[in-house]
């Protein structure tokens, strides 16, 4: 019998607390930054069946029960065990680099297997061919650490210690290490514990019931929001990424939407090849529906991203050894470069498919690695995820400063206490964002003063040569740069590279890229233009060249701005990036 | 509420006029008028939106955090609190509404009955294997000092001062620090042993697993000093012979959709095991409390008013 709805709505609140519950605890006990400081987990709660029901809103969930299952059987699992993996090749991209540890514990009530909970968390030094183990000059998926098949780390409650020290001694920090699997462990614990008494409460059936209830409600969202935004026909949009670091080539991500007699495909087959340096994304057919699905109801929050999603989108197609489908041993560390491009081009054919209301491109989340050598022998490391900006959205700017969903910087305190550095500026990066009548997000700007007697460093930064695109008149955001020693003597270093040498008393400027606007900048109230030079996120110079706005001090001049906006040509071609053009220029489509 | 009836044309008991024209030019102009609709019907649907965004708020403090709000009691109280708390007790579903028996108090009541309390703090960072028994005694002593100089200053009497010490820990590489009770008298190595041992124990209390092999660090050491007030002996009221009070009037009211003679009641003349039943309006000093049609409250010894669907 189906619950009503109050009982639904009590249960999915008390799994959303459980998976708050969860997540506090790691960031509350873990020891690496990546997780206490960044909040770089996941944590989730599925069906038997493997399908998601409620979890973090990142779209990297993949189909996470499945490689458990082919290597034990549901009947052979009992309450208390806890399996563990991160082998990306080996689960099928059921993770999609190798730093994510992947935690699932089953739940029972007496002998009836009733659900997942599931915890992963991205861990700081995993082995590998550099410490913090990703690299952008990886060419395989061995130079990124050591490989965890799905393997049972708890047998009723009792550890596996073998496996545990086998897997500690392969890391540069074992002890950090140690401390992390211990948070991501207990908050597997603590989310059955939690399902546990929620099943006590509401009874099995109940529980059952409401799981399945949500699915569908997830589903029926999505189909109607499809059925409703979406025409039957085919959309096709190519996304391109700067390099992969190792060949300094440029690769595109091609999306097509096709959309025949209610039911939505979604083709990456003509994506370009596989790369030689780590931006490949093995990518679970659940991702890019995930995407589709949040996108499609972001203005309905009741509904959670959950296996209904995938439901609702009846195929996704990829071509083996290309850039979204390669094969084993390629590197996956800068995956998320493909992956944030999966998004764009997605964006890029909803826009046809819905008269330019989709959002302009969001740029792609910034790392470097700062690895430090000192005379004294230690070898401080600094990993830190910088912030870029978002595409801007239909009803909105794009949002400023900010990395993949929402995970957070280090506080600067704390940075220069650990990682041997001082970080001496940190602010907008004034311009960056594409104008628009909403306008793209801006990046950051950050100084990063080296303090380690000499130190080595790798940089990932895209949307640099292919800046993020406009949409509907929007323009393209402004691209991001890496230079050593601002001034007279200052010297560029190559945005996707590693190895580059420093030493003690340089100042590396890492300057983010900014997304996409969208709609016409002279269509942008002159008041709101004004209001962004006034707070740094556009210069003055850009407010006249790009938004024809004429400024008197900290005063529009109206009638200025009016003749300047009156002579400015409005463009009819959706997409932008340097010049306005069509999809299917991009394409080479007849 | 004003233009429906729901509070008299004045506050404080008539010191404070209320200018019902003045709301209704309002709501007219701003609400009924450009909507096309009367006004009676453009003040319900603002006492409705309000009350829709309060119970939206309530709903995060409950069914989001998956705790039913039938297991609960709703307190309504500030002097417009009553106003809408039978309301809100409604679309929340929750089991109870306490109206305290001086809702526009309340807060001042909790101000001058609560103890105070002060935190003394000082960060100093002390890794495993460093722990100083001499630096840390005087750190403390310091702190106990100047809390208790704070505490005179404020004129507690020294009997009702009272002190306790405790340490903020945390693992190696660890963020967030747990603050775990430092035992009264001579600090000791054996002293700091055990807080090592304390914490392990508080770690695995709150987190579900603790690691004693992993080093434990001193991050912050802290007095927190309390000066007890006195407690407020609340009076009991008389018990009521008939358990129906008689009303001291009627206004015209929407209480349940139409305007409708209403029954008024003065709160003081509530005594306990009194039961109202709804829809009813309750005036006092400080507060106006609604009961809705189908409600009933019943006063307790104290003055406080249950409400409930119902009979009570």
């Amino acid at each position: 019998m189906m619950p009503d709805l109050f009982t639904r709505e009590l249960i999915r609140g008390a799994l959303n607390a459980a998976r708050a519950e969860m997540e506090a605890l790691i960031a509350r006990t873990a020891m690496s930054p990546f997780i206490r400081e960044k909040k770089d987990y996941f944590t989730a709660f599925l069906n038997p069946g493997g399908e998601l029901v409620v979890s973090t809103s990142l779209t990297l969930a993949g189909n996470l029960v499945d490689a458990v299952l082919e290597e034990y059987p549901a009947e052979t699992m009992r309450p208390g065990d806890l399996y563990w993996y991160n082998d990306c090749y080996g689960t099928g991209g059921a993770v999609s680099h190798l730093p994510d540890m992947v935690f699932i514990m089953p739940v029972f009530d007496g002998d009836r297997l009733i659900a997942f909970t599931e915890a992963w968390g991205h861990l700081w030094d995993i082995g590998g061919s550099v410490p913090g183990s990703i690299s952008p000059h990886a060419t395989s998926i061995f130079h990124e650490g050591i490989m965890i098949p799905p393997v049972r780390v708890l047998r009723e409650g009792v550890e596996n210690t073998e496996i545990m020290r086998i897997f500690t001694r392969n890391s540069r920090f074992p002890d950090m290490l140690r401390g992390d699997l211990k948070a991501i462990m207990a908050a597997c614990r603590l989310g059955a514990r939690r399902l546990e008494e929620t099943v006590a409460r509401y009874g099995v059936e109940t529980i059952e019931a409401t799981f399945e209830a949500m699915i569908v409600e997830t589903e029926s969202a999505l189909r109607t929001e499809i059925a409703r935004r979406i025409p039957d026909g085919d959309y096709a949009f190519r996304d391109r990424i700067d390099s992969d670091a190792v060949t300094d080539r440029s690769f595109f991500v091609d999306a097509v939407i096709r959309k025949h007699d209610g039911d939505v495909m979604l083709d990456f087959s003509a994506t370009d090849r596989q790369a030689t340096g780590p931006i490949n994304f093995l990518m679970d057919s659940s991702v890019p529906k995930f995407m589709l699905g949040l996108w499609m109801t972001m203005d309905q929050p009741g509904i959670s991203m959950n296996g209904g999603f995938e439901r609702a989108v009846e195929q996704v197609v990829t071509r083996p050894g290309s850039l979204v489908a390669p094969r084993f041993p390629a590197p996956l560390g800068l995956r998320s470069h493909t992956m944030i491009r999966v998004t764009s081009a997605l964006f890029g054919a909803l826009a046809q498919a819905m008269d330019g209301y989709a959002s302009a491109a969001p740029c792609v989340y910034v790392l470097y690695y700062l690895r430090g050598q000192n005379a004294d022998g230690t070898e401080p490391l600094c990993i830190e995820g910088l912030s870029v900006g978002f595409g801007a959205r239909t009803f909105a700017d794009g949002i400023d400063a900010v990395y993949y969903v929402a995970q957070e910087n280090y506080p600067i305190e704390f940075a220069e206490m650990e990682f041997g550095v001082e970080i001496e500026a940190f602010g907008i990066h004034c311009d960056s964002g594409g104008a628009g009548r909403y306008r793209g997000g801006c990046g950051i700007v950050r100084d990063v003063r080296v303090l380690s007697d000499a130190a080595t460093l790798g940089i990932r930064l895209d949307n640099c040569r292919q800046p993020a695109f406009g949409v509907r008149g929007g323009l393209s955001g402004r691209p991001g740069r890496v230079v050593v020693n601002p001034g007279p003597d200052e010297w560029d270093i190559a945005t996707m590279s590693d190895g580059n040498r420093l030493q003690r008393g340089d100042l590396v400027r890492i300057v983010t890229p900014g997304g996409g606007g969208w709609g016409h900048p002279m269509d942008r109230p002159a008041d709101e233009v004004l209001a962004d030079v006034l707070d740094g996120f556009v210069s003055e110079d850009a407010a006249t060249r790009q938004y024809g706005v004429v400024l008197d001090g900290d005063k529009v001049d109206s009638a200025a701005t009016e003749k300047r906006r009156a002579a400015m040509p409005r463009s009819d071609q959706m997409f932008h990036r340097g010049v306005h053009y069509d999809a299917a220029d991009d394409r080479g489509d007849a | 509420n004003l233009l429906l009836g729901r509070i008299p044309p004045h506050l404080l008991d008539g010191e404070v006029a209320l200018d019902a024209d003045a709301a209704a030019r309002s709501v007219r102009a701003g609400v009924a008028d450009p909507l096309g609709i009367d006004l009676l019907k453009a003040a319900q649907g603002i006492v409705d939106l309000v009350d829709n965004n309060m119970t939206g708020a309530l709903k995060v403090m409950s069914v989001e955090r998956g705790l039913d709000p039938r297991d609960f009691t709703l307190a309504a109280f500030g002097g417009a609190g009553p106003v809408h708390g039978a309301g809100l007790m409604r679309a929340l579903g929750a089991g109870h509404l306490l109206v305290p028996r001086y809702p526009g108090i309340l807060c001042a009541i909790g101000l001058l009955t609560t103890d105070l309390r002060y935190d003394f703090a000082v960060t100093r960072l002390q890794r495993a294997g460093t722990f100083d028994v001499g630096v840390t005694q005087d750190i403390l002593a310091e702190l106990h000092a100047r809390a208790d100089r704070r505490l005179a200053a404020d004129r507690v009497p020294p009997d009702r001062r009272s002190f306790r010490r405790a340490a903020d820990m945390r693992y190696e590489k660890q963020g967030v620090e747990l603050t775990v009770p430092i035992s009264d008298g001579p600090l000791t190595d054996a002293v700091l042993g055990k807080l090592v041992d304390d914490f392990h124990a508080v770690h695995k209390e709150l987190y579900t697993f603790s690691d004693p092999a992993q080093p434990v660090e001193i991050v912050n050491l802290r007095v927190e000093a309390t000066g007890r007030t006195g407690r407020i002996a609340l009076p009991e009221i008389a018990i009521a012979q008939c358990r129906s009070p008689e009303p001291a009037g009627t206004r015209m009211a929407s209480l349940g959709g139409t305007p409708a003679a209403t029954p008024v009641y003065r709160r003081d003349a509530l005594l306990a095991d009194h039961i109202v039943e709804g829809p009813a309006i309750i005036d006092q000093l400080d507060a106006t409390t609604l009961i809705l049609p189908g409600q009933s409250a019943l006063t307790d010894r104290l003055g406080n008013m249950i409400v409930t669907e119902g009979a009570p």
